[in-house]
């Protein structure tokens, strides 16, 4: 460990281009302290407290907790990323982007403005939105006025502002994935969730000095999360080699060489995003909830799947398995892979290529999402476990007798301070992984360079 | 001599071109930087004017002797004396603006000259500079004709300058290619250059090497060489004798079968494959069992070899038959290379297909992309008539700028625009309607097309009407010199393929003077093209046939939705069912048709640029590496450094040494040492390619295929040197001692008999655009997306399952 932080400083260019990232980090973080004017920070805090476990609080995550605070950066890299995915989806449909983007380097680069033009647009009328949004509810915060002065230059001081703080930050992404270490975008996520961890860790060094926390119960706590980062280390790397033969075969001008290969299956093929699925669409109910009249039937179905809930916790394990399925069936063709394979003179050693390869991938793939999903749904429900654990009490008929029979760590959970939620999690252990990965591998291009130098293979005279 | 003035010379900037400039394109238009120097060597030209010959032979030795210290103080004078020189010997003076390239490229540049204004004649002030050093300057020539004619050329005016000059030819002795790069100044191609740089790491003695440490080169053709033929890396290979194979049997069995049932072939992918009744069919005929078990591997190689033969090398198109052997047909210059070989399953299994005699068996050597080579020149620059669309790249891969020169004269040719039919027949008629008008009329018209095959119709179709033609083709490479020098003779028609491109000189009247004027008068040469190529630049360059030192002249081309260029990368249907409904003999005048002829050339641009760029970052991961190995192997070549590997072995050493002497047992030590990390080095690239085969696949498990492969090349270089150990330790094991000699080649050491040169193309590895979301690094991407956009990612998953185009077989996951 101390030696690869060594070796990372000793390379010239690394140790600059993990200063530079860092640096810029430290830059957005700064501005995750600037709040928007005109708004009262009071009033803000108590719609914010109203707004848990609706959607917003899962966008808030994402904008490292600047929207709850209404920084200058309250909107985060959201636009630029819808705006990119906006034209990702364009590409496919409209052809005139479609030729575009076969123009190679030009092209793509004509997309990455326009990408940068939706941005803007995006901003505007997101931060629009948030400002109609703030004046609207300005009675709701116990009769505090959150927005001081409503009108015209309020808003249009906010889209300004908003506007600007994303410009700044996609380009702060854009500059350390060029200039720096690891995909700045994902970087900028990242710091905005670890942000959290000193003030945590603090917490704790408190509640253990008051006596709130036994000495027990946080050597646990650390080996526990020691063991779940582990866990996701490990599952995240884990995947089945497929070995694929390739004949010499030519394709193009190019001689195949007559070598085996293989296909890394992923256990886990859709990292985090079917526990992302599964949340945002349990948040949506809990987001309308305020909507709906007391009484009705609706606001019983709503209150039954609020967080917390059993049902919640067993809609919120059967989606993230059911969407496990679905995302790997979108991103992942096993049809498409063997058809790639059969026209690259690739196979499987004793399966015939085209139909009955994607029949024999599938089934693969269909097994080690079985895994990949269970381990997905636990450890998102883990956390939530240790804090409060399963609430039985209100499940129809068998709670009240289930609740009394279960032991009291499993119905009320251990009160551990987890720091981080179960989607957290995974996203800052797999942005970690990704950066380490890419600093490994700098290190391994840079390394070798005179390592025969010491060899036998060269003599000893003639030095 | 008239000092001309800068307002004399008013460069035409475009806004475009200005726009360009701002965006930071590497162009520049602006000869102020070298008005000045110009204006000093037209002062020092008044002095040397009036020297005798004897005069100015003595003054060039000065500067020899006064050696290379300040070659920057002396550019001017030395430029005049070369100037004057030329006009002595050569009776030309190089124009003011052959000497603004002159200074430009001594300065590094990438030179765009108009084609016809004079490369050859401005490359020789610069070369002649950086050859006083002696330490060798190469200009690296397009094609083997040139380097030889160039030479031959401007030879007299380097020996009035007292240097001398060599020039290297395909099939040269290595004594010859010692020789000529011994001199002053040598022209060779880069390619020759190159593959004498690759077998020179591979020489076994000192006495051995032909080349001197890499000094100076200055590229011809720069955007060609550069560019173009970056894509294709130099292979050497050499031989391992003959295998014994099935390859004639299997050609039978592959003839027998049915296109379309037992195999599908998409001629313009390149790519043909075995259906599963294929399949059937061949494992039914061989009764072998599947071919897709273990032990059949080499066999369904063989197959797959031969199936590509058959169904896709087309004779006279990629290859021609000449003395009972395959010739390759060179994609770029359009001739037959000498001692070009197909990957060797694959030249087998041709050879079998013609019923030719087996060649013999090759191992890959050792392989090198031109780029590395040309990085290796510690100066670099080069000239082309056409660089600024390239500008970008050769800034980014060499870090070159490009200049662009004005013309002497302005250039007069009429560029008419494209005339676009439906299908291709319409259209050769119609282009061999143009011919016979344009002959009616005495004009000399240059006919390009894109292979020997199509210059052979379009001939054939042309002498039906009664129009006698020239081909010029790799099939009478022979009679190139003497059919270019007829080309502009008044009612020649010259069929060409893309032979008369790069460097060809068509003069007006031919062989005539005279007729000059006549022709001139006429309209100048009439160039047409039958099709468009993958790069604009190779139609600028047709075009430059005509209209050459301020001549008159015509050009236009003929294309078709049926041409390759757009059936091959599946481009005409983007164009089609736009605008077109059914066939049709009339060509199209719609403005959107021209646009779109335009664009789809771009988008095979961008496409081959993609091509270069992933061939550039694969091979510099093992650039590196072998860099590393031939720092020691030419060290311990050299004796800089002796290896002592059979010291580990102490015994065994001096038994040898008492009977073979020291000397003897050293000389052994570094003859098997190198044969040892030539043997690993072949290994090491075999595994190198093994691993680049399936690479894609692992971005499937969310991995970057080039960090992968970086990482598993790596981790082999290191176990490398274990391996160069063991075979060094196994040889000493089998060395007997015969005579008082240690004999080497009884244990299997030495050189390979002969080495030939490899046609690879490397394929691309280009992300789908849809792999975005699980690449590397974009894991959280992905996941913000989803929770923001969980609905619309969703809609983007089944728009993209459902819409995307999926043209067939051709439909691939990964976009390459």
């Amino acid at each position: 460990m101390i030696e690869s932080l060594k070796n990372i400083f000793a390379v010239a260019d690394l140790r600059k281009r993990v200063l530079f990232t860092l640096g810029l980090l430290a830059v957005y973080r700064v501005g995750g302290h600037i709040p928007t004017p005109g708004i009262n920070p009071q009033a803000l805090a108590i719609l914010v407290e109203q707004a848990k476990g609706t959607m917003f609080g899962l966008y808030d995550m994402f904008s490292g907790n600047n929207l709850s605070q209404m920084t200058i950066f309250a909107l985060g890299i959201m636009p630029y990323i819808s705006a990119s995915i906006i034209l990702q989806l364009l590409t496919v449909v409209w052809p005139y982007l479609e030729r575009l983007s076969k123009e190679g380097e030009l092209g793509r680069r004509k997309i990455t403005q326009y990408t940068r033009y939706g941005t803007i647009l995006l901003s505007v009328v997101q931060s629009l939105g948030i400002a109609y949004f703030l004046e609207k509810n300005t009675g709701i915060a116990g009769g505090l006025p959150l927005v001081y002065d409503p009108g015209w230059s309020f808003r249009l001081m906010t889209v300004l502002t908003l506007t600007t703080g994303t410009c700044f930050i996609m380009w702060l992404g854009e500059q350390i994935t060029e200039r720096g270490i690891g995909n700045g975008m994902s970087l900028i996520i990242f710091a905005g969730i670890v942000v959290g961890l000193p003030a945590g860790v603090l917490v704790t060094i408190d509640q253990l000095r008051t006596g709130q926390m036994g000495p027990f119960r946080l050597i646990f706590l650390i080996v526990l999360m020691a063991v779940v980062i582990a866990a996701i280390v490990f599952v995240e790397r884990g995947h089945r080699r497929v070995t694929v033969q390739y004949a010499k075969r030519v394709v193009g001008r190019r001689m195949y060489g007559g070598s085996s290969t293989h296909i890394p299956l992923k256990v886990n093929t859709g990292g985090v995003i079917p526990v992302i699925f599964a949340s945002s669409i349990l948040a949506f109910p809990a987001t309308l909830t305020s909507l709906v009249p007391e009484g009705t039937w609706l606001r019983r179905a709503f209150d039954q799947i609020a967080p917390g809930m059993p049902l919640h916790d067993l809609l919120y394990v059967l989606g993230i398995i059911f969407f496990c399925y679905f995302y790997t069936a979108i991103i992942f063709n096993p049809d498409d892979v063997a058809e790639n394979m059969r026209k690259y003179g690739g196979f499987i050693p004793g399966i015939r290529p085209g139909k009955r390869t994607a029949e024999y991938i599938d089934t693969i793939l269909t097994r080690i999402t079985l895994v990949g999903a269970i381990y997905l749904a636990i450890v998102a429900i883990l956390p939530q476990f240790l804090i409060s654990g399963f609430k039985v009490a209100p499940i129809p008929f068998i709670g009240e007798r289930l609740d009394a029979a279960l032991p009291r760590f499993i119905t009320e959970g251990m009160n551990v301070q987890f720091y981080f939620g179960g989607t957290s999690l995974l996203i800052i252990v797999g942005v970690a992984m990704d950066t380490v990965q890419q600093v490994e591998s700098q290190l391994i291009m840079r390394h070798y360079d005179g390592f025969m130098k010491k060899t036998r293979i060269r003599g000893r005279r003639g030095q | 001599m008239e000092i001309s003035s800068s307002q004399q010379r008013r460069v035409r900037v475009t806004w475009r071109q200005r726009l360009a400039r701002m965006q930071g394109v590497p162009v520049t238009f602006d000869m102020g930087p070298y008005e000045a120097p110009l204006a000093e060597v037209a002062r020092f030209g008044g002095g040397i004017e009036r020297l005798s010959d004897r005069e100015i032979e003595t003054r060039a030795r000065a500067f020899r002797e006064q050696g290379t210290a300040s070659l920057e103080s002396i550019r001017a004078e030395f430029f005049a004396l070369a100037r004057e020189a030329s006009r002595r010997v050569l009776g030309m003076t190089p124009f003011d603006e052959q000497v603004l390239a002159a200074l430009a490229l001594d300065a590094g540049h990438i030179v765009e000259m108009q084609t016809g204004e004079g490369k050859t004649l401005a490359a020789v002030m610069p070369a002649a500079l950086r050859a006083l050093a002696g330490q060798g300057a190469h200009v690296l020539t397009f094609n083997d004709y040139l380097a030889r004619r160039d030479a031959e050329w401007m030879g007299p005016v380097y020996t009035m300058l007292g240097l001398s000059v060599g020039f290297v030819q395909e099939g040269m002795t290595p004594e010859d290619r010692r020789r000529a790069y011994l001199a002053n100044l040598t022209y060779v191609t880069a390619k020759e250059a190159g593959f004498d740089h690759l077998r020179d790491l591979l020489a076994m003695d000192p006495q051995g090497l032909v080349h001197r440490p890499l000094h100076f080169a200055l590229v011809d053709e720069a955007d060609s060489l550069l560019i173009d033929e970056a894509r294709v890396p130099l292979v050497i290979a050499g031989s391992v004798g003959r295998e014994t194979s099935s390859a004639p049997r299997l050609a039978a069995l592959v003839a027998s079968l049915a296109p379309g049932v037992h195999f599908d072939a998409d001629e313009y992918g390149r790519d043909v494959e075995l259906t599963e009744a294929g399949f059937e069919q061949v494992e039914r005929a061989l009764g072998a069992g599947s071919l897709h078990d273990a032990q059949n591997y080499r066999l369904l190689t063989e197959i797959n070899c031969a199936l590509h033969a058959h169904a896709l090398l087309r004779r006279d198109v990629d290859y021609i038959v000449r003395n009972g052997r395959i010739g390759v047909v060179d994609e770029f210059t359009g001739r037959v290379v000498a001692d070009r070989h197909w990957p060797d399953g694959l030249q087998a299994a041709l050879e079998a297909k013609e019923g030719l005699e087996r060649q013999a068996d090759g191992r890959i050597l050792g392989s090198i992309t031109l780029q590395h080579f040309l990085q290796g020149y510690p100066r670099l620059c080069g000239m082309t008539g056409t660089a600024q669309t390239a500008a970008p790249e050769l800034r980014d891969l060499y870090g070159l700028d490009v200049v662009v020169i004005p013309t002497h004269k302005p250039m007069i040719r009429i560029d008419r625009p494209d005339v676009v039919f439906t299908h291709r027949e319409a259209k050769e008629r119609a282009a061999v309607g143009e011919i016979q008008r344009a002959h009616a009329s005495g004009r000399p018209v240059l006919v390009g097309t894109l292979t020997i095959e199509e210059s052979e119709r379009v001939a054939a179709r042309l002498r039906d009407t009664g129009v006698a033609c020239e081909i010029l083709n790799a099939k009478n490479d022979a009679m190139e010199a003497r059919i270019v020098a007829r080309a502009g003779a008044p009612g020649a028609v010259t069929i060409s393929t893309n032979m008369a491109g790069r460097g060809t000189d068509i003069r007006l009247g031919g062989e005539h003077e005279e007729e000059h004027a006549q022709v001139a008068a006429l309209g100048g040469l009439y160039v047409i093209g039958t099709n468009r190529h993958e790069s604009r630049r190779v139609d600028l360059q047709l075009r430059g046939r005509a209209g050459r030192q301020g001549d008159p002249g015509e050009s236009r081309f003929f294309a078709s939705l049926e041409d390759e260029l757009l059936v091959r990368y599946g481009i005409e249907t983007l164009i089609a069912g736009r605008v077109v409904t059914a066939k049709r003999d009339e060509p199209f005048d719609h403005p959107i048709v021209r646009a779109e002829m335009a664009r789809a050339q771009r988008i095979v641009e961008g496409q081959n640029l993609e091509i270069r760029k992933t061939l550039w970052r694969y091979a510099s991961a093992i650039e590196d590496q072998r860099r590393e190995v031939m720092t020691i192997r030419q060290a311990i070549l050299r004796g800089d450094d002796v290896p002592e590997i059979w010291q580990r072995e102490p015994e065994r050493r001096r038994a040898l040494v008492e009977e073979a002497g020291e000397d003897a047992v050293q000389r052994a030590e570094r003859a098997v040492m190198l044969f040892a990390i030539d043997r690993a080095w072949r290994d090491h690239l075999a595994l190198a390619a093994d691993l680049r085969e399936g690479i894609h696949l692992v971005a499937l498990g969310g991995r970057d295929p080039l960090r992968h492969f970086t990482e598993e090349t790596t981790a082999a270089f290191r176990r490398m040197e274990e391996a160069i150990d063991n075979v060094a330790l196994d040889l000493l094991k089998d060395v007997r001692v015969k005579d008082g000699r240690i004999a080497l080649d009884e244990i299997g050491i030495r050189g390979p008999s002969s080495t030939w040169t490899y046609l690879v193309n490397d394929d691309p590895f280009r992300n789908q655009i849809g792999m975005m979301l699980t690449g590397p690094g974009r894991t959280t991407i992905a996941t913000y997306a989803a929770a923001l956009l969980g609905p619309l990612l969703l809609l983007w998953g089944v728009v993209d399952r459902v819409f995307r185009k999926r043209p067939g077989r051709r439909g691939d996951p990964f976009g390459r």
